[in-house]
């Protein structure tokens, strides 16, 4: 009996060892991998969100056991495909991106989120979200229906070497009459644009620009977010109460005049220039300053392609000096959101999915990727000591983002969304190369939103655009239509 | 008596019978799209508002050929693009034609080699030239620095005329080729003892072109100009990846304004009413081209 007992010892501790080990291990814990052999399928407008998604695929299927399995419909057919499906009464996607400008033709089809929450104990730690996209990007019809994904904003980017260098400094003061400084009003900054553009002035011989923009035309829109953070600078909104357009007022007609006026002072090209371009000028060295979405700066950061690492500067759009006080207008421009498609036959496993890609560990191992081309939508991403040692002067981009979400400008949530701002954006091009004159540009392009909403019923839009005209006014926006002339 | 009637029956039910499948596949692929977009005309779809459309008649027609601007202004835009690129593909082609004919060595391989733009999707076309064409790093720019004729920095989309020279030029390299083997074909079937006969009755090579040539090559060229413009009238990747449209609205063909209505304005009824006025446009001009090139047939005989 004797002979046996430290042998008997040693077999029970190996299999208490055994049992705890097994228990212990994460994945084969009871309960975890809930969804195990479900995969859901998801559907994004680009390869970089797609590679997004990767980011937490693997933690995603340690703890819920879910597989994704994500297609990608490029941006130019997005829209309508995914329209097309949704319509039939049916989807073969569960979970869905989408730009949260085009919300009120998408929301009837997403899933609600708050029954979701109350029978399944979801968190979505909705207060960690920033204010004005829990504001103006999660709901349709009053119900939250979406996360955010992407918290797309522009920012201004600058060269410190342009703005630093004495003799810079010194020709520029005698030229403008004040000091050279990273632009605070749109005036300053096309001052600046004219001072830079044509000569080397990081010191090199080489010919420069004055600054970056992308103006590309008619399906894109992009012309149109240089031209609004002027517009509502100068105390300009989309429509009034009763749906008159007020893009043709003198707001409207001062931001594209000086875009007109400006157009020399920028690269060659700019007038098919789509995002990315400009960015690679900017990180190149080659434009001093830049008005840009928030995922710039991750490019600026990275060594592998930036030559102004550690000498850029970050900070709010230059704004309009208005009885002594700049008001700013940067725009949301316009982001992405995540949905629960209504027609999904696993909503509930999509609903975990959703909850956990939006967790702030989650969401910020996405917003840091330079690859992902997603930006900082939480709190918490822009507290992140991680995220604010990503690359030298990261807390100052960051700080930058935070600094603009006081005074951001939604797009006109309104139905046809898309198609307000193409016809306006395609008319600010039809000016920016020379083809109208800015006046007739805009009055061309109000007549066009009228068209819009007469087809798209004008009571209909009202009532919408009514309850965005309540949003805004709660961000501080109003039209104000003495602003144009006094603005500095 | 009864025989023969059933014999005559099958002889008309049997040619049917033999066709329907082409028939059925026909009805399918061409006849019910073409049908059903123009019912998709007549009613006022729009994939952001939802499934449910009115009936509106011909509303969008009279939309697109009365108030629509942008519609119209891209119909002159097309105008613009396809008058330039026929007329300098049409003389090319002929000039290439009539050089490949008089080479008697290796003129297979000339002629495979010289049509190999023609073989490049428009696509890819358009993104090699796209590349070409860029700022400061691009093919052309460098190619001009170094001849002295232009800067690095010099921009062919900078303003509506040079967006149109470049696209004018893009697709004169990409169907000069075609131009070329329809032409080419064209000579070859012209019988040399015309040729001899010219030279006997003195004809230098100027007059033998003038006189022989060129009226035995009428009809191939008829038919080369007419497939070009019905496929230039279509002309939309190229626009979609050298300027999307741009600058402006400048080089926004009709075929790039229907997909702007119908896949980024979801207008998808009125884009189909679109694309049947560009497909009547099309038939316009065929016939009025078919009836010119017959006029003068008939008047020459």
């Amino acid at each position: 009996m004797k002979r046996f007992r430290p042998a008997t010892c040693v077999a029970i501790l190996l299999a208490a060892l055994i049992t705890f080990g097994w228990l212990a291990v994460p994945d084969r814990a009871p309960g975890a991998r809930p969804y195990e052999g479900t995969t859901i399928r998801a559907v994004v407008n680009a390869e970089y969100v797609k590679y997004s998604l990767t980011l937490v695929e693997k933690d995603l299927y340690d703890t819920l056991g879910v597989k994704l399995e994500t297609e990608v419909i490029p941006a130019d057919a997005f829209v309508a495909k995914t329209l097309l499906e949704f319509n039939s009464g049916s989807s073969p996607w569960d979970l869905i991106m989408f730009g949260p400008s085009n919300m009120p033709d998408y929301g009837r089809h997403f899933e609600p989120l708050d029954p979701w929450i109350e029978k399944m104990k979801l968190n979505f730690h909705l207060d960690d979200i920033v204010d004005v996209f829990r504001k103006v990007m999660l709901r349709y019809n009053g119900k939250l229906v979406s996360m955010p994904y992407d918290g797309d904003i522009h920012i201004m980017y600058w060269n410190k070497v342009a703005f630093e260098r004495p003799d810079n400094q010194k020709k520029f003061k005698a030229k403008y009459g004040y000091d050279l400084k990273p632009p605070k009003t749109w005036k300053q900054w096309d001052d600046a644009a004219e001072f830079f553009h044509g000569w080397g002035w990081d010191g090199s011989p080489n010919k420069l620009f004055g600054a970056g923009a992308s103006y590309k035309p008619s399906g894109s829109g992009y012309s149109y977010h240089w031209w609004r953070e002027r517009f509502f600078a100068y105390g300009g909104n989309y429509f009034d109460a009763t749906m008159k357009p007020l893009i043709n007022t003198a707001a409207g007609l001062r931001a594209l005049e000086e875009m007109v006026r400006t157009m020399p002072y920028y690269p060659p090209g700019v007038l098919l220039f789509e995002s990315e371009e400009p960015k690679t000028m900017l990180v190149k060295g080659e434009v001093p300053m830049l008005c840009s979405w928030t995922s710039t700066g991750k490019r600026v950061g990275n060594p592998a392609e930036s030559v102004i690492v550690g000498k850029a500067g970050f900070g709010i759009v230059p704004g309009a000096e208005i009885d002594g006080k700049i008001v700013h207008r940067p725009p949301i421009t316009p982001g992405r959101g995540m949905a629960v498609s209504k027609y999904s036959k696993k909503k509930e496993a999509t609903m975990k999915v959703l909850e956990f890609i939006s967790l702030p560990e989650q969401s910020l191992k996405i917003v840091m990727d330079a690859k992902t081309i997603m930006d900082p939508w939480r709190v918490s991403h822009l507290r992140s000591e991680k995220f604010r040692k990503l690359f030298p002067d990261a807390d100052k981009y960051l700080d930058a983002i935070e600094q603009s979400f006081p005074f951001l400008v939604p797009d006109p949530v309104i139905p046809a969304a898309d198609e307000y701002q193409r016809k306006l954006s395609f008319e600010i091009t039809e000016a920016l190369a020379k083809r109208k004159s800015p006046k007739d540009a805009l009055d061309t392009a109000a007549k066009e939103w009228d068209k819009v909403t007469e087809r798209r019923g004008l009571e209909k839009q009202k009532a919408f655009w009514g309850e965005k005209l309540h949003e805004m006014k709660s961000l501080g926006i109003e039209y104000r239509p003495d602003w144009a002339a006094k603005a500095k | 008596m009864r025989g023969s009637a059933l014999a005559l029956k099958r002889k008309q039910w049997e040619p049917l019978a033999f066709a329907s499948p082409s028939l059925f596949l026909i009805t399918l692929i061409i006849v019910f799209p073409l049908g059903y977009s123009f019912y998709l005309s007549l009613l006022n779809f729009d994939l952001a508002v939802g499934p449910d459309a009115e009936f509106v008649g011909l509303r969008n027609y009279t939309e697109a050929l009365l108030r629509d601007e942008r519609f119209l202004g891209s119909i002159w835009n097309t105008a613009v693009i396809i008058v330039p690129s026929l007329a300098l593909e049409l003389l090319l082609g002929l000039l290439i034609a009539l050089l490949l004919s008089r080479v008697i060595h290796g003129r297979p391989i000339v002629t495979a080699l010289l049509a190999i733009p023609a073989m490049v999707s428009p696509v890819m076309a358009a993104m090699a030239w796209r590349m070409m064409f860029g700022v400061k790093f691009g093919a052309i720019n460098n190619l001009g620095r170094q001849l002295g004729i232009i800067d690095v920095y010099f921009d062919w989309f900078a303003t509506p005329f040079l967006s149109i020279v470049a696209v004018v030029l893009v697709e004169i390299w990409h169907n000069t080729p075609f131009m070329m083997l329809v032409l080419l074909a064209g000579l070859q079937s012209i019988p040399q003892e015309l040729y001899q006969a010219a030279k006997a009755d003195g004809a230098n090579a100027w007059q033998s072109f003038w006189f022989v040539t060129l009226p035995l090559l009428k009809f191939t060229m008829a038919v080369g100009v007419m497939i070009r413009m019905i496929d230039l009238t279509k002309i939309f990747g190229l626009i979609f990846i050298l300027t999307f449209g741009g600058p402006g609205g400048s080089t926004e063909t009709v075929a790039f304004n229907t997909y702007l209505v119908g896949f980024k304005d979801f207008r998808m009824s009125y884009a189909a009413a679109l694309s049947y006025v560009i497909v009547l446009g099309v038939l316009a001009l065929t016939l009025v081209f078919m009836w010119i090139s017959r006029h003068r047939e008939a008047r020459a005989a």
